[in-house]
C-alpha cells in the first residue's frame, strides 16, 4: 500500500451477484484510493466486469454494498468500457463535446483541443471518429471518460486487440491521468502492462478474490517470479 | 440537452445512406416514374407515396437502425453511468432525425409540386409531422425500451459518506 492514501474513495463490501442461481460474484470486497492505479485481473467470466458494473451502477448486487467519497458519483466517475460507444458520423472533437453535455459540461474550443492533445488526438479533432484508427478510437473513448475531469476512472481493457505502439501510448495516458490526481481502475489480461502500471492489484476469480496487494507484496507473498507466473498459480483451478 | 440535440441533429445530416434512402431514391424515383407515366393523378399519388417512402425510409435507416448501433456500441450502458438520461438522450436523437425526416419529406413534396405542377396543399403538409410523429417513435420504441426499463429497474446504490 505504499505511498496510497487510506481513506477510500470508493469502498465495495461484499458484492454478491447471480446470474439464474449461479454465483457469478462471491463476496467481492474492492476499494480506490485516491491517486492510485488499481489494476483488476483474471480469467474470462472470474466476475470482474460484473463487479464493475456493480461499483459503477451498472449492475443491482443481490448482497453488499458500495460506499462512495461522494453524493452523486456519476458525475465524478470516468467509464470507458470495452465498446467504442462513441458516434461515428461525428468528429472527434463533436463527439467530446456530446460526451461532455452528459454531465452537463460545456467546454470550450481550447478546452476540447487541450483535452484532445492530451490523448495524443489533436491531428483528429476534425476527423470523422469512424475513420480513426483502432488505437485512435480507444484513445478517444478515454478522453471521453476524462470530458469532466473524474476522480476516479474505470477503464475496461484499455489495451485489448491494439498493436504494441498503440498500448504503449494508452499506458503513457494512463501515467499522465494518474498523475494528474485522478484514480485509474482497470482490468487487462496482460500482466506485464499490469506489473508495469499498477500501484496495487486485485486479482478475481472464480467470483473471488484470490490476492490483493502492490506486485511486488504478491510477488514476495506466493513466492513467484513475477505477476504472470502469480496468474497462472492462482487460477489454475478455473482453467481445470 | 440542447448540445446533444445539436451534435444528433449534425450526425443525421452526415448520414448519407439514411439520406440517400430518405431524399436521393424517392427523388430519382419521382422524376423517373413521373416521365414515364404522365397522367397527372398518377403523377399525385406517385408524390404522396415517395413521401411516405422517404419519411418510412429516414424513419427506420436513420433512426431505428441507429438506435440499434448504439445500443451494440454500448452507448446506452455508458449512458447509465452518467447523470444524463437514458429518455432525454432517446428524445433528443428523435427530435433531430425528426427534424431531418420533416425536412426530406418536404424536399420530396415540394420537387413533385414544382416538377409536375401539382397544387401544394397546406393542410396536407400539415398532416407531416403528427405522421412524423408516430414512424420514428414506432421504429425507436422498440429498439430502446428495454433499455429505459433497464434504467428504471438498476437504482444507483449509493452510500454517501460524505
Amino acid at each position: 500500500m505504499t505511498g496510497i492514501a487510506t481513506s477510500a474513495m470508493i469502498d465495495a463490501k461484499g458484492l454478491t451477484k447471480n446470474y439464474g442461481g449461479r454465483p457469478v460474484v462471491k463476496g467481492v470486497d474492492l476499494a480506490v484510493y485516491p491517486g492510485e492505479i488499481l489494476a483488476v485481473i483474471g480469467p474470462n467470466g472470474a466476475g470482474k466486469s460484473t463487479t464493475l458494473e456493480m461499483i459503477l451502477g451498472l449492475r443491482k448486487p443481490d448482497r453488499g454494498q458500495v460506499t462512495y467519497w461522494t453524493a452523486d458519483p456519476r458525475r465524478q466517475i470516468g467509464v470507458q468500457l470495452q465498446d467504442t460507444p462513441f458516434f461515428p458520423g461525428l468528429t472527434a472533437a463533436e463527439n467530446l463535446r456530446v460526451f461532455a453535455s452528459f454531465y452537463g459540461v460545456r467546454l470550450t474550443r481550447e478546452q476540447l483541443l487541450a483535452l484532445l492533445a492530451e490523448c495524443g488526438l489533436e491531428a483528429a479533432a476534425s476527423t470523422e471518429a469512424s475513420r480513426l484508427s483502432g488505437g485512435q478510437q480507444k484513445r478517444l473513448t478515454i478522453a471521453a471518460a476524462l470530458v469532466h475531469r473524474p476522480a476516479v476512472i474505470f477503464l475496461d481493457e484499455p489495451t485489448a486487440a491494439l498493436d504494441p505502439r498503440a498500448r504503449h501510448e494508452i499506458r503513457s495516458i494512463i501515467r499522465r491521468i494518474s498523475k494528474s490526481g485522478t484514480a485509474v481502475v482497470f482490468t487487462s489480461h496482460d500482466m506485464e502492462e499490469v506489473e508495469k502500471l499498477a500501484d496495487r492489484v486485485i486479482l478475481v476469480s472464480a467470483g473471488e478474490v484470490r490476492a490483493a496487494g502492490t506486485p511486488a507484496e504478491l510477488i514476495a507473498a506466493h513466492g513467484v517470479s513475477n505477476l504472470d507466473e502469480l496468474y497462472l498459480k492462482l487460477t489454475a483451478t478455473e482453467a481445470d | 440537452m440542447w448540445i446533444t440535440f445539436q451534435a444528433l441533429l449534425s450526425g443525421a445530416l452526415r448520414d448519407r445512406i439514411s439520406l440517400f434512402w430518405s431524399v436521393a431514391a424517392p427523388l430519382a424515383l419521382l422524376f423517373g416514374l413521373g416521365s414515364f407515366f404522365p397522367d397527372p393523378a398518377y403523377r399525385a399519388n406517385l408524390v404522396l407515396g415517395l413521401v411516405v417512402f422517404g419519411i418510412l425510409g429516414f424513419a427506420l435507416s436513420g433512426t431505428g437502425f441507429e438506435v440499434m448501433r448504439q445500443r451494440t456500441r454500448g452507448v446506452y450502458k455508458l449512458l447509465r453511468a452518467t447523470p444524463f438520461s437514458i429518455a432525454a438522450f432517446v428524445g433528443a436523437l428523435t427530435g433531430a432525425r425528426g427534424l431531418v425526416t420533416l425536412a426530406s419529406g418536404l424536399i420530396v413534396a415540394a420537387a413533385g409540386s414544382v416538377a409536375f405542377g401539382i397544387p401544394w396543399s397546406w393542410t396536407g403538409a400539415a398532416l407531416l409531422p403528427p405522421v412524423l410523429h408516430s414512424a420514428p417513435r414506432a421504429s425507436w420504441s422498440s429498439a430502446s425500451s428495454w433499455e429505459i426499463s433497464a434504467t428504471t429497474k438498476t437504482r444507483w446504490q449509493c452510500t454517501t459518506t460524505c
